[in-house]
């Protein structure tokens, strides 16, 4: 073990006495989300150091110009050991990046690790700018510029907002388990996206979609979910859905959704109301095709991942990569899935 | 039935406590000889690999300031915002510890100290609540901190977060320098215009350093090995005897009704007590054995690393552990030989003495084919060795073959011998010594594995030594060494320098490909230091002057072998077919090396221009240059190496191993003294009704007590004089086989004749010592217990 | 029947080829009777003593020791009775020198779990040993030495005594006294005794005596 994952183990992001990545683990001192939350912005996109875990998540499907899929990730998560925040090296906002390319047949991935209190890593929201070493997502939320880079990759990203913000569960108070556990979360997925990919093979000019996640809490998880499947799906006659599945260890799942309409209005479903039933795995054994349902909203779908292998090597190993849906509607989307170690 | 029977086993010992203690003795010493090697082997080992995997020191290039100045925060978040992935080191001493602080979130690999602390409380290592990992010196010497107790940590040194250290340093702010990891992003700026403060100073060549420390484990690795050997034959030699004076006790036990099984167990039970209790003992002793010897060690690795390295010595559970399993091991191997003729053993001492005659003559027989059957493996082995398994098991064949063709030779000389016997009595003599021979042939084969070691081991080490100081004055021949940051500066230097020294020699070397190898290629100036120093292992006529015109290559050792090349082969550089004129040897250089003529090399790679430069210049000026090129230059004193410095420091490094050698070959000698003793004061008792024939037919005590000794000497001698090819040969088998297994160079051979005669005699020295005490027991016979062999029918 | 033996045969493998020593043996002894064995050197007394003891086997025949076979039994069964039932007195003696006098005559009494610290003192006084008791083998004379190694035979009180040559390395006077001993501890336990011998002295101190000849009775 090195030191690197040993000091991830003492972080919520890596832990895994309790749920997965210690999410399902109670820490004191931390604040806790409430019920009919009122965001006020920019500030909300900036950090909230009370709370113990915090992610800006965006994901990205794009083609190049011979209809070729790609994917992208570009993430920054905040772990704090304190509830504050401080100034030196002894300050205790931990930062950690993900950025990834996803291509038919290729997936890659970098990580950074950086403290807050240094200037090496961190968000402000207004100019709202979220960073760690040369990776950086800046600008005012209608439009914003992103860049990452890794060993065997690199790309540079220009973002444009065509829709509203989108606020899940309770007006954003998202809740995570039936004994309660909940997080403050929010998107924007209406975001164009157009920009370049430096890959081995040479650069490749894309254009797309992305979906920027805001998700914050201190113990999102109960004790007993050990991960989840997550799946945001856009349809080609404009409605979205996002919805998740949450692994219990006693085997059965607690379920959320959020239907966009095209307009960008929303409804909360229910636990239950939407369903995934794993088809294939992949020679790992994650699932990599799934039937997806909301019968409120007539939707029976098939997901299937652009590249079964989308697997991110980091400190927290996790599936993250593309998908398309095909069935009632046609679109395409991103999957994720933890806890399949 | 089982107390009874094992008292009446026990009281035998506590009739002959001399029985008994030899054999807990020679077992005891049998694992100290064992355990110490390897302690002082594992803790260097130790010391070693905690000294280098604290933080990778040396592995990785690191950024510093041109002008020894601290690095700021600032440049350090910049680089990072640039993309260069890099990480901030701050290093400083408090109470005489090596304080290391790091950034654990962005250190390249794994971070030694604090790598096996798991379940330590890791969010306080990074809040500054102040935790340090250290070993428990540090723990010891830092009562004011927390310090994380971890067996594996470097010694003497302490690494905690990086603003802890700043804190504790009194360093606010500062970081010494920036480790940068081997990955980086394909995106970077420019580190000229971000922070044109620092320089990239190349990863240490720390290649070097393993090589060398490699080879000196390697050393004490086949000590060990020997060791171990000579051990086993020890115990080997004492269980045997333990059970062969026991022999009518036995029967006797069986004949009144224990049943064999039973027999066994006990047995088997009592050895195994005795091989606890003197394991325990043996541990202990190898503990001091080691204890006296670490300090050498570790002052020899702290001279290779100019790391600390621990002097003093941790008492590791594995030692216990495998020197116990030597003792109950070696115990286990050599009762279970005697266990199974205890079982064939009849019950009844019929007079079937001719079949046991028998018996041990077709076992004499089949240990001399084994033998032979091992030495011809052994000279297969010779001619097709290749790495490092094929070379231990050269070793052990040659070894274990020798070992017990020895009673066969010595025989056949014998035999020879007491043909050419005149005088009645020297015919008796030859005859009564082969007669004894059997009984003593284990301690004898104690002895030449004893002395054969000390042999190969010393020819080794001593070949090492003359070899390296060489190869030292070779490489190093330049008083000076100067390390330039950049072409101007160089041109600064070579103006400054070259009307105030005899010579300025410019280095400069390219990365480049040979017969599929990768070898840097150095263009070498026309000057009497290469022509007068360099020894070639092989060169074609005139190879330096072909060389510098530009028409040939010189290549080191490495690259020859791995290529399959030799002198008149072609090469190819740069497109260019080159013909090889020479290869020199390249001790502890992993990777291929090429020289050609200064003139060619900038031709061939005209971007290159040289940044360091040896200077050559009467030693007693040295000093004075430094001082001046540091006032009058930009150029400081870190960036000047002496050489005289690094020459001295490298051979008191080797007068050090030289001590650990003759302190381990007196040790082994005297274990193999020892294991004559037991053989012969147990021998004694059986030796009284073969010699009072001789008694009652004239001769007189003091003679028979002097022939003994004499014997014991002259089978000492013979024994000696085999041990010298053999050890010879263990030599080679080091030096060319498991020495270009591991490393892939050749060690040439050197011969030390008058260190061999030392040997020899201080064999002779302690066998006479060990027939010593035998013999005058012998001489002091009560005349009643030699005339009781008559009295009393045995 | 306190021993039977039946139709005993044994032949030994020798340079010359196998040699039957034992051709045939058959004879009955009771407790309390005393029989010699007698013959000449080589015709089989030893080898069919040590039959008898379990200390060989035969390669025919029967040993029966209160109606069940010796001979049927593996190793560890014939070592029971050795301890017990039988007891032999060997003509070396075969002391373990290790041990005082008291522990080598207490020996296989506490051996075969039949220790009885009266009978044994009673023993050594009786041998004219109770001065001897701290004293280890090698100090004593052999006329000693052979009283131990009866003491230590009588000890666990056997049901047959088996003795070869017993006064063999005694002189005259010592002989007769030891066995004197023998006889009369043997009819006190009531205990059957059989003695190989080449004195016909001795065996004309027995019940009953049975001659050796070229392996068979004569």
């Amino acid at each position: 073990m090195n030191v690197k994952a040993l000091i991830f183990c003492a972080l919520p992001f890596m832990a895994h006495a309790q749920g997965f990545a210690g999410l399902g683990t109670e820490v004191e001192g931390f604040s806790v989300p409430q019920p009919s939350p009122i965001f006020t912005f920019p500030t909300d996109h900036g950090p909230h150091n009370d709370y113990r875990i915090e992610w800006w998540y965006l994901t990205a499907n794009l083609a190049g110009t011979d209809g070729t899929d790609y994917g992208l990730q570009w993430t920054l998560f905040r772990s704090a050991l304190a509830p504050e925040e401080g100034a030196g090296w002894a300050a205790p906002q931990l930062w950690m990046g993900h950025a990834a390319v996803t291509t038919p047949d290729a997936h890659y991935v970098s990580e950074r690790l950086g403290r807050g209190g240094i200037g090496q890593a961190g968000v402000n929201a207004d100019p709202f700018v979220a960073w760690i070493d040369d990776w950086e997502l800046s600008g005012d939320w209608n439009t914003l510029a992103m860049s990452a880079s890794g060993a065997d990759f690199a790309y540079d990203m220009e973002l444009t907002a065509q829709g509203p913000l989108v606020f899940h569960g309770d007006a954003g108070f998202s809740v995570k388990s039936a004994e309660g556990q909940a997080s403050y979360y929010y998107s924007q997925p209406y975001f164009d996206v157009a920009g370049v990919l430096a890959l081995p093979t040479g650069d490749v000019p894309v254009t797309g979609s992305a979906w920027l996640d805001r998700e914050w809490s201190s113990q999102p998880l109960g004790a007993n979910q050990t991960g989840w499947d997550w799946f945001s799906l856009s349809f080609d006659e404009g409605a979205k859905l996002m919805g998740f599945r949450l692994q219990q260890t006693d085997g059965a799942h607690f379920t959320a959704a959020t239907w966009i309409a095209a307009d960008g209005a929303t409804t909360a479903m229910e636990d239950g109301a939407f369903t995934a039933v794993p088809l294939d795995e992949n020679a790992q054994g994650v699932p990599v095709r799934w039937q997806v349902t909301l019968p409120a909203r007539d939707v029976d779908v098939t997901v299937a991942a652009i590249n079964d292998n989308a697997w991110m090597t980091t400190s927290v190993p996790y599936w993250e990569g593309p998908v398309t849906v095909t069935g009632s509607h046609q679109g395409r989307g991103y999957l994720e899935m933890t806890g399949y170690e | 039935m089982t107390r009874v029977t094992l008292h009446a086993l026990l009281s035998h010992w506590w009739r002959s406590p001399l029985q008994l203690f030899t054999l807990l003795a020679g077992l005891a010493l049998a694992t100290a000889l064992w355990s110490g090697v390897q302690a002082v082997n594992a803790e260097a080992r130790a010391s070693y690999r905690a000294a280098s995997t604290t933080l990778g020191e040396g592995r990785y290039d690191r950024l510093a300031r041109r002008d020894g100045q601290p690095i700021d925060l600032a440049t350090y978040v910049a680089l990072r915002r640039a993309g260069w992935l890099v990480s901030p080191v701050i290093s400083g001493r408090l109470n005489d510890v090596r304080i290391i602080g790091v950034d654990p979130l962005t250190a390249p690999g794994s971070m030694g100290a604090a790598e096996i602390a798991q379940g330590a409380d890791v969010a306080g290592f990074l809040a500054g609540q102040g935790q340090l990992f250290g070993s428990a010196d540090v723990a010891a010497r830092l009562p004011d901190f927390t310090v994380i107790i971890s067996e594996n940590a470097a010694p003497n040194t302490a690494v905690t977060d990086i603003g802890i250290a700043q804190n504790v340093l009194g360093r606010s702010g500062e970081i010494d320098s920036l480790v940068i990891a081997p990955e980086q992003p394909i995106c970077q700026g420019d580190l000229a215009q971000i922070a044109p403060d620092l320089i990239r100073q190349r990863a240490q060549q720390s290649t070097d350093t393993a090589q060398l420390t490699d080879s000196f484990h390697l050393n004490l690795t086949a000590f060990g090995l020997l060791s171990f050997a000579v051990g086993i034959f020890i115990v080997n030699g004492a269980i045997g005897l333990a059970f062969e004076q026991r022999r009518p006790v036995i029967r006797t036990l069986r004949a009144l009704g224990v049943p064999l099984r039973r027999l066994m167990l006990l047995m088997a039970a009592e050895l195994m007590i005795f091989a606890t209790v003197a394991g325990v003992v043996g541990v202990f002793l190898g503990y001091v054995i080691a204890a006296l010897l670490l300090p050498d060690v570790a002052a020899t690795l702290r001279g290779l690393y100019g790391a600390d390295v621990s002097g003093t010595l941790q008492l590791r559970p594995s030692w216990w552990v495998s020197g116990l399993a030597i003792a109950l091991g070696g115990t286990a191997v050599a009762a279970t030989g005697a266990l199974w003729k205890l079982s064939k053993m009849p019950l009844l001492a019929a007079a079937q003495k001719r079949a046991l005659a028998m018996a041990a003559g077709r076992r004499a027989g089949l240990q001399a084919m084994i033998a032979a059957t091992l030495l011809i493996v052994c000279l297969i082995l010779c001619i097709t060795a290749q790495g490092l398994i094929a070379g231990f098991a050269l070793l052990a064949c040659l070894l274990i073959g020798a070992a017990l063709v020895l009673p066969f030779v010595l025989d056949r000389v014998l035999s020879v011998a007491s043909r050419g016997a005149k005088s009645i009595v020297a015919q008796w003599f030859w005859a009564d010594t082969r007669q004894q021979l059997p009984g003593l042939s284990l301690a004898l084969m104690a002895l030449l594995l004893a002395m054969a070691a000390n042999v190969g081991v010393s020819t080794m080490v001593s070949s090492f030594r003359t070899t390296f100081t060489g190869f030292l004055d070779q490489r190093l021949t330049s008083e000076l060494y100067i390390d330039t940051a950049d072409p101007a500066q160089a041109a600064d230097f070579v103006a400054y320098a070259t009307p105030r020294v005899d010579a300025v020699l410019p280095i400069m070397s390219s990365q480049i490909t040979i017969a599929d190898h990768p070898t840097e290629i150095y263009g070498t100036r026309d000057h009497a230091t290469y022509r007068d120093n360099w020894q070639m292992l092989e060169a074609a006529r005139d190879h330096w002057d072909t060389t510098f015109a530009g028409q040939t290559i010189l290549l080191n050792e490495q690259l020859a072998r791995r290529g399959g090349l030799s002198v008149g082969d072609y090469v190819t550089v740069q497109g260019r077919e080159m013909a090889i004129a020479g290869i020199y040897g390249d001790y502890g250089n992993p990777i291929g090396q090429a020289i050609i003529g200064e003139a060619l090399f900038k031709e061939m790679y005209p971007e290159i221009t040289p940044d360091r430069f040896g200077v050559r210049i009467a030693p007693e000026k040295v000093p004075d240059f430094i001082a001046a090129l540091n006032a009058q230059t930009d150029i400081s004193a870190a960036k000047t190496i002496n050489q005289a410095g690094i020459k001295a420091l490298s051979l008191a490094i080797f007068e050090r191993t030289f001590t650990v050698t003759t302190a381990l070959n007196i040790l082994t000698l005297a274990v193999a003294g020892f294991a004559i003793l037991m053989s012969l004061l147990t021998l004694a008792a059986m030796r009284v009704p073969q010699l009072a024939p001789a008694w009652a037919m004239g001769m007189t005590r003091a003679q028979l007590g002097r022939l003994e000794l004499l014997r014991a000497v002259m089978l000492a001698m013979l024994t000696a004089v085999i041990a010298l090819p053999l050890g010879l040969a263990l030599a080679w088998a080091l030096l060319s086989v498991v020495n270009v297994a591991a490393f892939g160079w050749k060690l040439p051979m050197y011969l030390f004749p008058m260190d061999y005669a030392r040997l020899g005699l201080f064999a002779l020295l302690a066998a006479a010592l060990a027939a010593l005490w035998p013999a005058r027991r012998l001489a002091r016979t009560p005349p009643a217990d030699l005339l009781k062999v008559f009295s009393n029918e045995r | 029947m306190l021993l039977q033996v039946e139709n005993i045969h044994k032949t030994y493998a020798t340079a010359d080829g196998p040699f039957e020593v034992l051709r045939g043996i058959g004879f009955a002894l009771g407790a309390g009777e005393t029989l010699a064995l007698t013959g000449e050197s080589g015709s089989g007394k030893s080898t069919l003593l040590h039959i008898i003891g379990g200390l060989d086997t035969a390669d025919q025949g029967r040993v029966l020791l209160d109606g069940s076979d010796i001979a049927a039994l593996d190793d560890n069964g014939r070592a029971a009775i050795r301890r017990g039932a039988i007891g032999v007195v060997f003509q070396q003696f075969n002391l373990i020198p290790s041990l005082k006098v008291a522990d080598n005559i207490a020996f296989q009494a506490r051996l075969a779990g039949q220790y009885d610290p009266e009978w044994t003192a009673t023993l050594a006084e009786r041998m004219g040993l109770a001065g001897q008791l701290n004293k280890y083998p090698e100090q004593l004379s052999g006329g000693q030495q052979q009283r131990v190694a009866i003491a230590r035979t009588l000890a666990p009180k056997p049901r047959l005594v088996l003795a070869d040559e017993p006064t063999g390395n005694l002189d005259e006077d010592t002989a007769g006294t030891v066995m004197d001993l023998i006889l009369e501890l043997v009819s006190e336990t009531n205990a059957g005794l059989l003695m190989v011998t080449h004195s016909q002295a001795l065996a004309g101190r027995m019940q009953r005596r049975l001659h050796l000849r070229a392996g068979q009775i004569a």
